[in-house]
C-alpha cells in the first residue's frame, strides 16, 4: 500500500513539474506580449505628442501589471531623483533588478538596448528604432507560439514519463 | 524647496559647487554655463563667478571652468532625459522646467532653408530663475481696477525686470479678489509655462482660485480656446510676439474679455515704434500701460499711463 502511495506521489510530483514547465512557457509568452504592448504604447506616446519620457513611462505604468509596472515606476523614480546616472544606466539597472526573473538574459539585453533608443533626440530615428525592436519582439513571440503546443506536450509527457521511470527504478 | 529644484537641474560636479555655495535662491536671478568659460551667477542683481568650493568671487581666474560634458549632462537633466520632447522649444532657444524656470540655450544652429530646424552641440545654458513674489502687484492694482473688473493692461519692460512675476501676481489677485474687488474668472495662456510653472498640467505657482491655465499652448490659439470653452472675464498672456497674437487680442476684446499682456520694451515710445503694436496703440486698445524697470530692484514700477498717454503714476527717482 505504502509503495502505491509512494509511486503515485513520485509520478504526481514529476507530472506537476512537467506541467509547471509548460505553464512557465505560456507565462513567458504572455510576459513578452506585455512587453510588446508597452513598446507599442511608448511608440504611440512618442508619435502623438512631445511628452517627456518620465510622463510617458508613468502613464504606461498605470496600465500594466507587475513586474512591468514596478519596473516602469522604479525607472521613473530614479529619473526624478536626478542622481547623476545617464538614462541608459537607469534603464539597465532597473531591468536587472525587476525583469531578470521574467525575461531571459538575451531578452534583457535586447530590452536594455531598446532603452537606449528612448533618449535619442531625433524623434524619427527614435520611433524607427523602437518600431524595429517591437517587430523583432513580435517575431520572437511568433516563434515561441509556433513551437508552444509541441513543447508544452513534451514537457508534460516528459514529466509523467520521468515520474513513471523513477517509480520503476525505485520499486 | 527651490534650492533642491534648481540644483538638481545641473550636472553632478556643478551640483557640488552649488551645494557648497551659501545662496539665498530667492535672490538668484540667473545661472550661466558657457563651455570653457567661468561658471557665472547673477545674484542680488550682481554678477559673480563661482569657485570649486562654491564661494562667490569676482576673480575670473579662481572660477570653475565649465566643460562640454557638464553642459551635456546638465541638458539631459533639464530636459528630463527627453530632449526630443522639447524640440520645438529648443528651436526657439529656450525651454521651461518644473517651477517655471526658463532655460535659454545656444549652440550650433541647424537650418533648413531659411528656418531654424534645431540646435545642436548646445554649449551655452542660461537658467533664469522664476520668482513668485506674492503682493508685488499690490502697488499697481489700484490703477488697473475698473469697477468690478480691470482695464485692458499692457506690462512693458526690458528682460529681467520682472514682467512675468508682476503678471502672475496680478492674475492671482484679480482671481482671488482683494479688498472690495471681487474675484474674477481668469484664463491664462501660458505658452512657456512661466506664469503657472505647470507640471503635468498643474500650476506650481499660485495663480488664484478662479484661474484656468492653458499650459504650453500657442497664445493666439489659446486665447480663442479660452473664450470658447472657459468663459473667462480676464485673459492673461505673456510676451506678445507676432501678428497672430495681435489678431487674437482683437477678437478677445470684442468678446468682452479684459486683457492682461506683457511685451518687451523700454518705454512707451519703444512700443509705439514697434509695427506689431502700432495699431493697438493707435486704436487705444490698451487702457493702462505699466512700465517696469530694475534699477533698484527687479519688478520696480517706473510709470503707469492711461490710453491717452497721461501719466497716472511715476517713480519719484525716475524721470519718465
Amino acid at each position: 500500500m505504502l509503495k502505491v502511495i509512494g509511486a503515485v506521489c513520485v509520478i504526481g510530483a514529476a507530472g506537476l513539474m512537467g506541467y509547471t514547465k509548460s505553464r512557465s512557457l505560456h507565462m513567458h509568452i504572455q510576459q513578452l506580449k506585455t512587453l510588446r504592448k508597452i513598446c507599442m504604447e511608448i511608440i504611440g506616446e512618442l508619435t502623438v505628442g512631445r511628452i517627456p519620457l518620465y510622463e510617458i513611462l508613468l502613464r504606461i505604468s498605470g496600465k500594466c501589471e507587475p513586474p512591468f509596472c514596478d519596473f516602469l515606476l522604479a525607472v521613473c523614480e530614479q529619473m526624478q531623483a536626478y542622481d547623476g546616472s545617464p538614462f541608459a544606466d537607469i534603464f539597465s539597472l532597473q531591468t536587472d533588478r525587476k525583469l531578470s526573473g521574467v525575461l531571459t538574459p538575451e531578452e534583457c539585453e535586447e530590452w536594455k538596448k531598446a532603452g537606449t533608443f528612448l533618449t535619442i533626440s531625433d524623434q524619427k530615428v527614435q520611433v524607427g528604432l523602437m518600431r524595429l525592436y517591437e517587430r523583432e519582439l513580435e517575431g520572437n513571440i511568433e516563434l515561441l507560439e509556433r513551437g508552444k503546443r509541441e513543447k508544452q506536450r513534451l514537457y508534460q509527457t516528459l514529466g509523467l514519463m520521468g515520474g513513471i521511470l523513477l517509480t520503476i527504478l525505485l520499486l | 524647496m527651490k534650492r533642491e529644484e534648481i540644483i538638481k537641474l545641473f550636472a553632478k560636479s556643478i551640483r557640488k559647487i552649488l551645494e557648497g555655495a551659501a545662496l539665498d535662491y530667492e535672490q538668484v536671478q540667473e545661472i550661466r554655463m558657457r563651455v570653457q568659460n567661468p561658471f557665472l551667477i547673477i545674484y542680488k542683481e550682481k554678477e559673480y563667478f563661482l569657485e570649486e568650493s562654491g564661494a562667490l568671487t569676482d576673480q575670473k581666474r579662481q572660477a570653475h571652468v565649465v566643460t562640454a560634458e557638464e553642459v551635456a549632462e546638465t541638458m539631459e537633466y533639464i530636459a528630463g532625459y527627453s530632449l526630443f520632447a522639447y524640440e520645438d522649444e529648443i528651436r526657439q532657444g529656450y525651454l521651461t522646467v518644473q517651477g517655471g524656470h526658463r532655460v535659454g540655450v545656444a549652440g550650433k544652429i541647424i537650418t533648413e532653408g531659411d528656418k531654424v530646424k534645431g540646435v545642436k552641440y548646445i554649449s551655452y545654458i542660461n537658467v533664469r530663475i522664476s520668482h513668485e513674489i506674492k503682493g508685488c502687484a499690490s502697488q499697481v492694482l489700484p490703477y488697473l481696477v475698473d469697477g468690478r473688473t480691470i482695464y485692458h493692461t499692457l506690462l512693458i519692460s526690458a528682460p529681467r525686470c520682472g514682467k512675468t512675476t508682476m503678471l502672475r501676481d496680478i492674475v492671482r489677485q484679480v482671481s482671488d479678489g482683494f479688498g472690495n474687488f471681487p474675484g474674477n474668472t481668469v484664463g491664462v495662456v501660458d505658452e512657456r509655462s512661466e506664469i503657472g510653472g505647470s507640471y503635468m498640467g498643474i500650476p506650481q505657482n499660485d495663480v488664484g482660485i478662479r484661474t484656468d491655465v492653458l499650459d504650453c499652448c500657442p497664445k493666439a490659439e489659446g486665447m480663442m480656446m479660452l473664450v470658447r470653452s472657459m468663459s473667462p472675464a480676464i485673459i492673461a498672456v505673456d510676451e506678445l510676439g507676432d501678428y497672430s497674437d495681435i489678431h487674437a487680442i482683437e477678437s478677445v476684446i470684442h468678446c468682452g474679455c479684459r486683457l492682461l499682456a506683457t511685451v518687451h520694451g523700454n518705454s512707451i515710445d519703444d512700443i509705439k515704434r514697434k509695427p506689431l503694436l502700432q495699431k493697438l496703440m493707435n486704436d487705444h486698445t490698451f487702457e493702462r500701460y505699466v512700465l517696469l524697470q530694475n534699477q533698484r530692484k527687479t519688478g520696480q514700477v517706473k510709470a503707469i499711463f492711461d490710453e491717452r498717454g497721461t501719466c497716472l503714476f511715476r517713480d519719484r527717482c525716475v524721470v519718465c
